[in-house]
């Protein structure tokens, strides 16, 4: 897959599901756990978008802030899941 | 998945249920202490390191031979805040520092932790975090090789009686719960301030209260893991804590029923015993009903943590503790209108599992939250 249509996947799930639809200026640099998009409750409904859409496994030891903290980083995070498969 | 017993896992059951039921518990004295006999008394038998590796000196059980004992315990103990205090000492503090922390942590404090000659208690929720848990203010700031921890901490089990705390900071605000990292920090370091237990419902000897950190250092040796896995720890402390401890509340509703059937086959009404009006023995079915499917879904779950993967086993962990948590409630009332106005008493020994059983929809994440995370896990 694309590294550009895994962000643009990413982009419309953070838009539709976790910021139900009110996305406004929402860019692939957002700060996304700075700004609590990402919190305790989202993390789990992404980590399984991301293994149920990209079919990939997501590491416990790979859940960290250089890997969810924007769209352009959880792109790129799958792209190197995806090139280590 | 196979949920029958070898004969090694039944033993330690009947020896579990023996040792609760003949546990000698005077409450003159604070039961949840290094200095309680009855703590050093769980240490010996191996409560208190029962999800510990055995190479660390724990019992080394699976999450399954767990709830399987913990269930005895619920069955016999008759007084379920010390079950509470004893397994949320186990599964929320000791089992992620043994599994987590650095050989000279390790070293120092699980041997104290294991034998009860230690309390532990696992230091998370702050009163305005809510349901985003690791919404933390509470802040653990480099400075040279050590950290500076201030913040307060609400509600922690053991908290007033700790001897060590596992305690969740923010060490990245700007990363939100993926910058929560834990410490273990001895209650006897400067700037740490235990606070009074709060008079709460149920769970009696079990003292929860606050604590307090005022510029508090500690060695950069305290830290698990690394910076920013906090969260990835307490999850994991969550599903041991989720299903053991859950399995006492399945052995406590299970006790609910046993005096049930015995009460509803003595009291005798219209001269027939009370058992035979179906408006108790319909709910005395009920609550079989009720705990027995509560049971298998708890063995579910924590068979789901060693054969199927992480988002599997959550959602079935989450989907566990609601259901048990619920179930004990609805058992323990049922258990009171089985009883009358005799239930209501509090030197029978019935009211207070409702007391016991009513926080357990609160801690460990609410029921609602459970709900969220099921949903989570649906996709929702």
């Amino acid at each position: 897959m694309e590294k550009s249509k895994v962000k643009a996947a990413i982009y419309t799930y953070v838009a539709q599901e976790l910021l139900h639809g009110n996305a406004g200026d929402l860019r692939e640099d957002t700060p996304l756990l700075d700004l609590g998009v990402i919190d305790s409750m989202s993390i789990q409904k992404v980590i399984v978008f991301f293994e149920s859409t990209f079919h990939v496994k997501i590491p416990d030891q790979e859940v960290r802030p250089e890997n969810f903290s924007s769209i352009e980083k959880m792109a790129s995070f799958i792209m190197s899941l995806n090139a280590n498969a | 998945m196979d949920f029958s017993w070898s004969d090694e896992e039944q033993q330690l059951y009947e020896r579990t249920l023996a040792f609760f039921s003949h546990l000698k518990v005077v409450t003159d004295k604070p039961l949840v202490s290094r200095t309680s006999d009855v703590w050093r008394a769980m240490g010996e038998f191996g409560v208190l390191g029962v999800a510990v590796d055995a190479s660390h000196g724990g019992l080394g059980l699976t999450p399954l031979q767990t709830v399987h004992m913990t269930e005895a315990i619920g069955l016999g103990i008759n007084n379920f805040g010390l079950a509470f205090a004893a397994l949320a000492h186990a599964f929320a503090c000791v089992e992620p520092i043994a599994k987590f922390c650095t050989p000279e942590i390790r070293e120092t404090w699980l041997p104290r932790l294991l034998s009860g000659d230690a309390v532990g208690a696992n230091a998370i929720t702050e009163a305005e975090a809510g349901s985003d848990a690791f919404a933390l203010h509470t802040e653990a700031v480099r400075d040279g090789s050590d950290y500076v921890i201030s913040g307060v901490k609400s509600y922690v089990s053991n908290g007033p009686a700790s001897d060590i705390l596992l305690v969740y900071a923010s060490t990245n605000k700007n990363a939100g719960l993926l910058g929560v990292s834990a410490f273990v920090i001895p209650t006897n370091m400067k700037g740490v301030t235990l606070g009074k237990p709060f008079d709460g419902m149920g769970l009696d000897c079990a003292p929860i209260g606050p604590v307090y950190f005022d510029a508090c250092r500690i060695p950069g040796s305290s830290l698990l893991g690394h910076e920013g896995s906090g969260a990835q720890i307490f999850r994991h402390s969550m599903q041991w804590e989720r299903t053991g401890l859950f399995g006492a509340y399945v052995g406590l509703a299970q006790r609910m029923l046993e005096r049930s059937i015995v009460y509803a086959k003595e009291r005798i009404q219209g001269d027939v015993a009370i058992g035979k009006h179906q408006a108790i023995s319909h709910r005395i079915a009920n609550m079989q009903t009720r705990i027995e499917s509560a049971r298998c879904l708890l063995y579910r779950a924590a068979w789901s943590i060693t054969h199927e993967d992480r988002n599997r086993s959550e959602m079935l962990v989450s989907s566990a503790k609601l259901h048990v948590s619920e179930m004990a409630v609805s058992t323990a009332m049922d258990a009171i209108a089985i009883h009358g106005g005799m239930g209501c008493m509090r030197d029978v020994g019935i009211e207070c599992a409702l007391r016991d059983s009513i926080p357990s929809t609160i801690f460990s994440g609410t029921s609602d939250i459970q709900r969220n995370a099921i949903a989570a896990h649906l996709g929702l």
